[in-house]
């Protein structure tokens, strides 16, 4: 479940056409959202509350072993604002939760046309937000600002008793087809750079299906901490497409760590509004250790008369904004040139779609039909996705070196948004894996964390 | 007392099995500890709680991922321990201080375990998930990583510092040296310049600390032995329990060790201390008892100062007539006649029948310079030639100067051999061993030598000079200590205040005398054997 907080600051990003997905911190999210959620631990009860239409505060108690609590304080400047930010009542549990990231393809119009509206309509805007733990007297805080439209200032702090103080610098630049990172922590003078690099969407030859709605991206990392001399990289590429029957969203990626000879692929798949199953199979080169992990999400639906009322709604409608679903929306909003973006690649000046074209001309009647069909297949999917009232989700997770099994159940019960969860482990938590495999405990699978969180917003 | 290593436990291997154990606990047990403390957050790291995080607290870094094992221990020879000075009387509230250089060659260690490849992704699960960011692929594994240490050759100066119930050792002086070995070549550079670097800790806090905690538990007569695999903490708490408990330093099987010299000395001593008798055996030997000067012996042992005087004795007898005499009284008269001046310097009738012996005289005045500066400067004489063919006594040293008039010397300096003959054999110059505390030398300065010096034992001093006089002088020195009977007695109570117990006191009554007659013997032995061989003196000025 996605902490308010958390969902404000996405509903900054969105309001302000920050594009999350955009980041290499974000390149494996889909896989990461469904093999490793976080399951809760001990009992969470958060109450939050958005004063006025720029300000938000939570309050917070947690009873883990000890009772804890925190109070966070969030301010922001940004305009219309209001109409992304959500109730617990109002909000869709697709969006209040971590699920399938649906990665929209780029195309080169269609990051113009953006950019030349974000010119447009891009206003500076800034967050301020801090949180202080009690008893530890720890205080968060945050500073996100976005100066142009195409760059991120964020700054994170942590000042602590206990601890030592980490301050986080990221300096962001998202030029639609290159996303860049720069990044910097006290924490063991840890300095970084990332990159993602989207491909203009074009025609694959491989492809047989005229309607083209996939996104390949490649990303690298190169990270160093300055006070322990480590050096850290990586990089990935990631595919993410339709099937071109049945319209299901999937997304492959494949990550290498060159410096420690780890290589990381998965797989997830949408199979049907209602379900997703992602697997992880994980290797290392040096080590000869591998590890097989599934994932799933099981998807409950809840009353369709709520349904019905919610797509007689107006499209602003505060309650529509999962990013990607909302972005669809406004653009709906937007007007005419909704479908162009699709069909870029039949109307590039390239030789290819040149021949596509013409092509395209011999057998416009089938074609087109086709392309209709297959385009209508993935709309009406993502549709159903869209107006789909949900009213529960199970998550399960397993990992065979691991050997445990996640359970995390989410849903919403009378404007509560509830998560409750649990991790069964068959090895003790404590030994380290070499030595797991060796005490040949009787599987025994015991719940290693349980918890619950609840959830309420005004 | 001796140190003496069991060489059998170094030729078998019980003693490698022995380190190997103790080395592995020891490491294992820091490890264990801290591993607790560390969380195992490999399965969410992308995910902590973060009030988990906020109210744990500040942990440590944990880069092994498994326990240390040491597989391989190797000390083919035995180490060796070297007293180099030994002060008992050094401190009030400690037994004993010594200096000790110890020395162990050609020593191998192999250490095993396992660690992190990847440190970054121990930072970065460490620090706050908040404020770190969240890197992609970033996972690890363990490489097992083998360090060998071969020819390990140490060779350090340890003060030691025994008190009532543990044992202090300083480092003062560390040479180590050793062939590093890694099984990971990228690492072994880095390493050894680590382990370099932190050795000066390992000998100045951590070796002192363990040897002190060990040291206790030995001296509490393994009580916490079965729990020597606990850390510190108990242990120390565990010591603290048995503080009031009784504790026994010696115990039967201590004095079973005593090598049968010792013991024949311990026993010469009790049966002269309850006879009231010093001199047993022989009439005129020095001291039947080693280490002992009776003080009817007082004046052989004057006799044999380097004076002037002592070495023409026969032109003395008219001014002390009574000390021919021997025997029990004379120590009466010794102390009487204290107030005899001693001359370093001719006689009358030697002036007048002119029958000194110039070569003579230098020596004796060499020797007492020696005696007095102790350091080795070279003596500077001043040569007065008178004339021609007369010639100048030789100058003395500063101390003596005026002391020793010059004289004018005849031209031809012809002796009496049969009168000069014996004293000059008999203090011929030779290396003296001893040292001569200014004390000592006043309390010499008043007796009076006696002519009779021919005795049996000092016949051998004519054939062997250097081998026979040394030992014996080194048993005055002795003496001399014994004398000191205050800090002696403060030395007996603080000896033996460890064992004032209600263990001690059961034992039979008559080991009692022997259990302090060792202490005695004890404080003796290490003095002489100190000296003995050297021959230099002790380093005890300052």
């Amino acid at each position: 479940m996605i902490d308010y907080m958390e969902h404000v600051l996405r509903s900054f990003e969105q309001c302000t056409g920050w594009n999350r997905d955009n980041s290499y911190e974000n390149v494996t999210a889909t896989s990461e959202n469904l093999l490793s959620f976080r399951v809760p631990s001990g009992v969470k009860f958060q109450v939050s509350n958005k004063s006025t239409p720029n300000t938000f505060t939570t309050f917070e108690l947690s009873n883990n072993k000890v009772i804890n609590g925190s109070l966070a304080y969030l301010y922001t400047n940004c305009q219309g604002l209001e109409n992304y930010v959500s109730n617990s009542r109002d909000i869709l549990l697709q969006e209040a939760s971590e699920t399938y990231r649906q990665i929209r393809p780029l195309y080169p119009c269609h990051s113009l046309r953006s950019s030349s509206d974000g010119a447009k309509e891009f206003g500076p805007s800034s967050l301020w937000y801090g949180r202080m733990y009690y008893p530890t007297s720890t205080l968060e805080a945050m500073v996100v600002s976005r100066s142009s439209a195409q760059t991120q200032f964020v700054a994170k702090c942590i000042s602590s008793l206990a601890n030592a103080s980490v301050l986080t610098l990221y300096w962001q630049k998202d030029s639609g087809q290159n996303c860049q990172e720069w990044v910097a922590s006290t924490n063991e003078g840890l300095l970084g750079y990332r990159i993602l690099h989207n491909f203009v969407g074009s025609q694959s030859k491989l492809n047989t299906s005229l309607y083209n709605d996939s996104s390949l991206s490649v990303g690298g990392e190169l990270w160093f901490g300055v006070l322990n001399t480590t050096p850290a990289c990586s990089t990935t590429l990631r595919y993410c497409t339709h099937s071109a029957n049945t319209g299901k969203p999937l997304t492959l990626t494949l990550s290498w760590n060159p410096l420690f000879g780890h290589v990381s692929s998965t797989y997830s798949v949408k199979t049907s509004s209602g379900a997703t199953f992602s697997s992880k199979y994980d290797f290392n080169l040096y080590s000869i250790e591998s590890n097989l992990s599934f994932g799933c999400d099981l998807w409950r639906r809840g009353h369709t008369k709520q349904l019905d009322q919610r797509r007689t709604e107006p499209l602003d409608a505060p309650n529509t904004n999962s990013s990607v679903f909302s972005k669809e929306r406004v653009q709906k909003k937007q007007g005419p040139k909704e479908d162009s973006p699709m069909f870029y690649h039949l109307m590039a000046g390239s030789t290819s779609s040149q021949k596509l074209i013409e092509d395209l001309n011999v057998t416009f009647a089938s074609s087109l039909q086709k392309l209709t069909k297959e385009k209508s297949t993935i709309q009406r999917f993502e549709n159903s996705l869209i107006d789909a009232n949900f009213a529960s989700v199970w998550k399960l997770s397993t990992s065979l070196r691991h050997k445990n099994l996640r359970v995390l159940w989410e849903g919403k019960y009378k404007g509560f948004l509830i998560s409750a969860g649990a991790e069964f482990t068959g090895a003790p938590l404590e030994l380290p894996s070499n030595l797991a495999g060796e005490s040949k405990t009787p599987a025994l699978i015991r719940p290693g964390k349980f918890g619950i969180q609840l959830q309420y917003s005004t | 007392m001796s140190f003496r290593f069991n060489k059998g436990a170094f030729e078998d291997n019980s003693f490698n099995e022995q380190i190997r154990e103790a080395l592995t606990s020891a490491l294992n047990s820091k490890t264990q500890s801290s591993s607790q403390t560390a969380p195992a957050n490999t399965t969410n790291s992308a995910a902590t709680d973060e009030v988990k995080q906020e109210t744990r607290g500040p942990k440590r870094l944990d880069i092994l991922k498994s326990g240390i094992s040491v597989s391989k221990v190797n000390f083919p020879s035995t180490p060796q321990l070297e007293i180099l000075d030994l002060d008992v009387s050094a401190q009030s509230r400690s037994l004993l201080k010594g200096i000790c250089k110890v020395s162990c060659k050609n020593a191998m260690l192999e250490i095993n375990t396992e660690i992190e490849a990847n440190l970054l992704l121990l930072y970065t699960n460490d620090g706050p998930s908040f404020t770190t960011p969240r890197l992609i692929s970033n996972d690890s594994f363990t490489v097992p990583i083998t360090m060998t240490f071969n020819q390990i050759e140490l060779e350090a100066i340890t003060n030691i510092f025994v008190k009532n119930n543990s044992v202090g050792i300083s480092f003062n002086d560390v040479n180590l040296d050793f062939d590093f070995d890694c099984s990971i070549k990228l690492l072994q550079s880095s390493i050894e310049k680590r382990l370099k670097g932190s050795m000066e800790t390992v000998f100045k806090e951590v070796l002192p600390s363990v040897i002190f905690s060990m040291s206790q538990r030995w001296f509490t007569h393994g009580e916490s032995t079965c729990n020597s695999a606990s850390d510190d903490k108990s242990a120390g708490r565990q010591v603290e329990n048995h503080s009031h408990t009784p504790r026994t330093i010696l115990e039967d099987c201590d004095l079973e060790d005593l090598s049968p010299a010792n013991m024949l000395r311990l026993s010469t001593l009790v049966s002269s201390r309850q006879s009231l008798s010093l001199n047993p055996t022989a009439m005129n030997t020095l001291s039947t008892i080693p280490g002992c000067l009776e003080r009817q012996n007082l004046h052989r042992f004057n006799s044999r100062i380097p004076a002037l005087s002592n070495f023409y004795p026969d032109f003395y007898e008219v001014e002390s007539p009574h000390l021919k005499a021997f025997g029990r009284s004379v120590s009466t008269n010794v102390i009487s006649s204290g107030k005899l001046e001693h001359h370093n310097a001719l006689p009358q009738r030697v002036l007048d029948e002119r029958s000194y012996d110039l070569k003579t005289i230098a020596s004796v005045q060499s020797r007492i310079f020696e005696r007095s500066s102790g350091d080795g400067t070279a003596i500077r004489r001043r040569k007065i030639k008178m004339g021609k063919k007369s010639k100048s006594k030789k100058a003395q040293s500063q101390d003596i100067e005026n002391s020793s008039p010059t004289v004018v010397m005849p031209s031809s300096p012809s002796l009496e051999p049969s009168a000069v003959s014996t004293p000059e054999a008999l203090h011929s110059p030779q290396p003296t061993t001893a040292v001569q505390s200014p004390e000592l030398l006043a309390e010499n300065s008043e007796s009076v030598s006696i002519p009779a010096l021919i005795l049996p034992t000092q016949a051998d001093h004519y054939t062997l000079p250097v081998k026979t006089s040394a030992p014996k002088l080194n048993l005055l020195e002795e003496a001399h200590y014994l004398n000191r009977k205050r800090e002696f007695q403060k030395l007996r109570t603080s000896l033996y205040s460890p064992i004032r117990s209600n263990r001690f006191n059961l034992n039979k009554e008559m080991e009692r005398p022997i259990l302090e007659h060792k202490g005695l013997n004890f404080v003796g032995l290490t003095h002489g054997l100190n000296w003995g061989s050297e021959d230099l003196p002790p380093p005890y000025r300052g």
